[in-house]
């Protein structure tokens, strides 16, 4: 109680001091050197949520706690070197004040100072350079050198085309900015526009041997995406086993070549794209060591007999790193994308669709049998339910296809907004997994075994107060997974410095494990962000 | 002897008159100057209060080629409004809104119409007469077809003989509104400011650029006979709009393209740094307001800016104007209050009225435009609402540079019934020779350091 009283305080602390600069804030602006050349900007940004609901499987972070406060500091700086050579970078450095402030939730990640995972950065705080980059143009080509995102694609919350950067959802999962959240990796992307109407273009991209995967939260923190399947006691040995697995594949260097190309035109009025991609899986999957196995059945039997649980889920917890084994696997994937305006309905339509070989899948033991022991073994040994599934031996590739089909649209609505339009953007996506077979993990559907997903996102934003006040809602339905999302936030603007968001996320879900939201479902959230811009 | 020293002495004193009237002609001819509002504050000044103006990208300066010593240095015949005679004595000399604005300096701020004559500073020049004479080679050539829409045309006033009985005199004015003279294309780095009932300001640096595939004066090596060669989309016009702050919108591109052809609707692209990407956007409602609050929609920006078909077009009369069609180049921008421009100069015109209205209005029912009769700017427009009420209220005020081509230092739209106000200040107009390729997307993210 008391904590949450401090953490009232501190909220209305944060938000004085931010007022304070609204008397300056008019003045400010970016900071400028080199007669120009130089420029240097940024923000200064405090979000702070709290949760609505407790932890999956009560876990530990309830209801009315803090799920963030997390104020960041992003410096962004352009340097003109000559007319056709540009550096770019971009720093961030942020301090959660969250696990500081209350003391009522899961401790872990301030204590063991835990990162993201795998191998990620700091969840209470962190500084880093996030990107640096050269661009040199020639012409009609251009250069792009450095820790970089390249973004691909037409869809907005979800990804098909966008594959190159891998995401950090450690934080928020993806209901930041892509920009924000995406990893960016060491590239060298290439660009080559052929002169004439039809804007034929090649783009080359190289990543040498930067290999990133999707980060998540650390164990015990919120949006931890194992929170439903694991305690926390097992899923920290288990992300640490994947890291040591992950650690032996960065070493490869070169080995981990990654590249793709593009090529893009403008067909009458289709903006087209084609492309293929050759990466490594950014999502690990998960295999057994038969063995390993094996070697530890002899003497689990004895411990069932005589009910020592604990001892067996300690033992576990020591061999998870020998028991499971991570891999990420070489994939291509090819896909088209294109947007055209539709007249009769004055929209935008887009498309995106993708088509990935021998996508990797982390497949239940052959022996279901064996998986069900273990499902129940686990269910003694811990007093708070495991969701864990055996890994067979070997993951499963199968061929993906995915596509997605949306439009734009601005509206008037007259009734709700006299003289501005509604901006209505919906999309529909569609995954089928070609070879899929019952006990393939594959994350759709309302268990996490589908071999299909159908999932719908519409957006609705407009302005009032001659753009001072900017309401949008945001809606995810997974009708596979029969999951889905409801994301209302309202901007308001005091200046050109300073912008409030007020805003709230509900996810629903079956369980923990039904489709992309279910690892999500309960975080339920109401937030402020408050953001000075210079 | 008597008779020829008096005339001597004459003579003596007429070349001294003489003397001093070239010498001084400005202090002796012009009324005296009056003073300014302190609040005005005049090009770098601006910078006192507006982030970023006068440095950088924004920089303040003279017009393309210098200043034009004839239209900067006019001679007032007559002031009114700040410190000046009473504004009610033009009453009969501006649109009831304009004269509305200016004679609320509590509301609005204060304000000065300094009438100069139009022989002194009439449009003049090689380029001038290049396009006149064009524009007599235009009189049965240029032509409209069924869809209203303007045909054989290549540079210069496409119909420079109205009648006022034609039945299509109103489209014919606003394609010689669209065609009027101007260069082939332009860089116009600016500050649009709104500013809401209670004083709040915020301020969007961009750049405006532009490029017409038409209508080309200035003879270069990709204009052949006033067209830009080659134009294989067959656009009309180009324009970028680079945003340089605030840091939420700095490297957001949007890019506009209009097709001469009456069936092809407009394309845009905007280019998202928080995305990271071209994103297409609709065109389909025009009527919208543009956004940020922005006291100007998609189709009245500049007075109109509107696809002719989408209209029903009316022609209102003639009706004598102080318009500011021949103004300096400097920027103005009042701190304390919502007009600029406070201190141009004004020509007495006898302009055209058309009104242009909706065919299917959703937002806006009629814009009318007040067009010179030579020069065919928009110096004032009024829009109405869908109830026909005045909703807002236009001036774009036009200096010259030393081809007499037209140039924005300043210009404001007013939503009169919320007294909301935008303002644009424009640190400089002039063209930079640009070429299609200047206006692509990726050319535009190397020069403006988007992500």
């Amino acid at each position: 109680m008391r904590m949450k009283r401090k953490s009232i305080l501190w909220l209305i602390a944060v938000f004085l001091g931010f007022m304070s600069f609204v008397g300056i804030a008019s003045q400010a602006e970016a900071f400028v050197f080199m007669d120009g050349d130089l420029k240097i900007n940024g923000y200064i940004e405090n979000q702070t949520a709290i949760r609505m609901e407790d932890q999956a499987r009560d876990r530990g972070n309830d209801s009315g706690e803090l799920s963030r406060c997390r104020t960041t500091m992003v410096l962004e700086a352009g340097l003109d070197l000559s007319e056709s050579v540009k550096f770019n970078t971009i720093l961030r450095g942020y301090y959660d004040a969250a696990w500081d402030l209350d003391s009522g939730i899961i401790q872990k990640p301030k204590e063991e100072k835990w990162d993201s995972a795998p191998n990620g950065i700091g969840m209470k705080e962190e500084f880093e350079v996030r990107e640096y980059h050269f661009r040199k143009y020639w012409g009609n080509a251009v250069v792009k050198v450095g820790q970089q995102q390249i973004v691909w694609g037409e869809s907005d919350l979800l990804r098909m085309s966008d594959i190159i950067n891998p995401l950090d959802i450690s934080h928020r999962i993806f209901l930041e900015d892509f920009e924000n959240i995406r990893i960016p990796v060491r590239a060298i992307d290439f660009t080559y526009e052929f002169p004439g109407p039809k804007r034929f273009t090649v783009e080359l991209v190289a990543i040498p041997e930067d290999f990133r995967t999707t980060r998540i939260a650390s164990p015990g923190a919120n949006w931890d995406p194992l929170a439903y399947r694991l305690p926390l006691t097992l899923s920290d040995p288990f992300l640490r086993a994947m890291e040591k697995d992950l650690n032996r594949i960065e070493d490869l260097g070169v080995e981990n070549f990654q590249g793709g190309i593009r090529l893009k035109a403008l067909f009458g009025e289709w903006d087209t794209s084609a492309f293929f991609f050759h990466k490594r899986a950014e999502n690990a999957v998960a295999v057994s060591d038969e063995a390993v196995l094996n070697g530890m059945l002899p003497y689990i039997g004895p411990l069932v007999e005589a009910g020592a649980f604990s001892t067996i889920a300690t033992l576990f917890e020591q061999n998870v790193d020998n028991i499971v084994d991570f891999e990420w696997p070489w994939t291509q994937t090819v896909g088209a994308t294109f947007n055209v305006p539709e007249h009769y309905t004055g929209s935008i339509i887009r498309f995106e669709s993708s088509f990935t070989f021998d996508q990797p899948f982390t497949v239940d033991y052959h022996i279901s049998g064996m998986v069900d022991m273990l499902d129940d073994l686990l269910d003694y040994s811990y007093p708070q339910k495991v969701e864990f599934r055996l890994p067979d031996v070997d993951y499963r590739a199968s061929d993906v296809l995915a596509f997605m089909i949306g439009f734009d649209r601005p509206t008037f609505i007259k009734f709700l907004n006299p003289k501005q339009t509604f901006f209505i953007s919906g999309q529909l996506f569609q995954k089928y997994i070609l070879d899929a077979d019952d006990n393939w993990q594959t994350g759709l559907g309302k268990d996490g075994y589908d071999d299909h997903q159908v999932l719908a996102t519409l957006i609705m934003s407009t302005e009032y107060l001659d753009g001072s006040i900017t309401p949008q809602v945001a809606m995810m339905y997974d009708f596979t997974a029969e999951s889905g999302l409801f994301w209302p936030k309202v901007t308001y603007i005091f200046n050109d410095q300073l912008h409030l968001e007020i805003g709230a996320v509900w996810i629903f879900a079956d369980s923990g494990l039904s489709g992309d939201l279910g690892p999500f479902e309960k975080n339920d959230e109401a937030y402020v962000k408050l953001r000075y811009q210079f | 002897m008597i008779k020829l020293r008096m005339i001597k002495q004459s003579l003596v004193c007429s070349l001294m008159v003489a003397f001093f009237s070239l010498c001084f002609q400005g202090a002796i001819l012009a009324q005296p100057e009056l003073p300014k509002d302190p609040n005005w504050l005049v090009d770098g000044e601006i910078s006192q209060h507006v982030p970023g103006w006068n440095e950088g990208f924004i920089k303040c300066k003279p017009p393309y080629g210098g200043y034009n010593e004839l239209t900067e240095h006019q001679k007032i015949l007559n002031s009114w409004g700040y410190k000046a005679r009473p504004i009610e004595e033009i009453k009969n000399l501006l649109p009831e809104p304009h004269y509305d604005i200016m004679s609320h300096p509590e509301i609005w701020g204060t304000f000065r119409v300094n009438e100069t004559a139009w022989e002194p500073v009439k449009p003049r020049g090689p380029m001038w007469e290049r396009f006149m004479a064009q524009t007599k080679k235009n009189i049965g050539t240029c032509y409209l077809d069924k869809k209203g829409w303007l045909r054989n045309y290549r540079y210069g006033i496409p119909f420079p003989e109205l009648k006022e009985d034609d039945p299509q005199i109103a489209l014919k004015l606003v394609w010689n509104y669209f065609k009027r003279y101007k260069d082939n294309d332009r860089l116009v780095p600016m500050d649009i400011t709104t500013r809401d009932r209670a004083g709040y300001e915020r301020h969007n640096l961009m750049l405006n650029h532009r490029l017409q595939m038409n209508g080309r004066v200035r003879p270069d090596e990709v204009t052949e006979e006033g067209l830009y060669k080659p134009n294989p989309k067959n656009l009309d016009f180009i324009y970028a709009t680079p945003y340089v702050a605030p840091y939420n919108l700095r490297g957001t591109i949007p890019l506009y393209y209009r097709y001469d052809d009456p069936d092809k609707e407009d394309d845009m692209w905007i280019y998202i740094p928080s995305m990271r990407r071209v994103r297409r956007m609709s065109t389909a409602q025009h009527q919208d307001r543009l956004p940020g609050g922005l006291d100007w929609t998609w189709d009245n920006t500049e007075g109109f800016e509107g696809h002719v078909t989408r209209f029903n077009w009316t022609y209102l009369g003639r009706k004598e104007l102080l318009i500011p069609v021949i103004g300096h180049s400097h920027t103005y921008y009042n701190p304390k209050a919502p007009l600029d421009a406070n201190d141009q100069y004004y020509q007495r015109r006898n302009c055209y009225v058309i009104k242009a209205t909706y065919k299917e209005p959703i937002n806006m029912k009629e814009m009318i435009l007040y067009l010179d009769p030579l020069l065919y700017n928009a110096c004032y427009s009024v829009d109405t609402d869908l109830k026909g009420r005045t909703w807002i209220v236009q001036s774009m005020l036009e200096a010259r540079n030393k081809n007499w081509f037209a140039g924005f230092y300043n210009g404001w739209a007013f939503d009169v019934q919320r007294r909301h106000a935008t303002r644009a200040l424009f640190a400089y107009h002039g063209s930079v020779d640009f070429r299609v390729e200047n206006l692509a997307m990726d050319n535009l993210k190397k020069v403006y350091l988007a992500r």
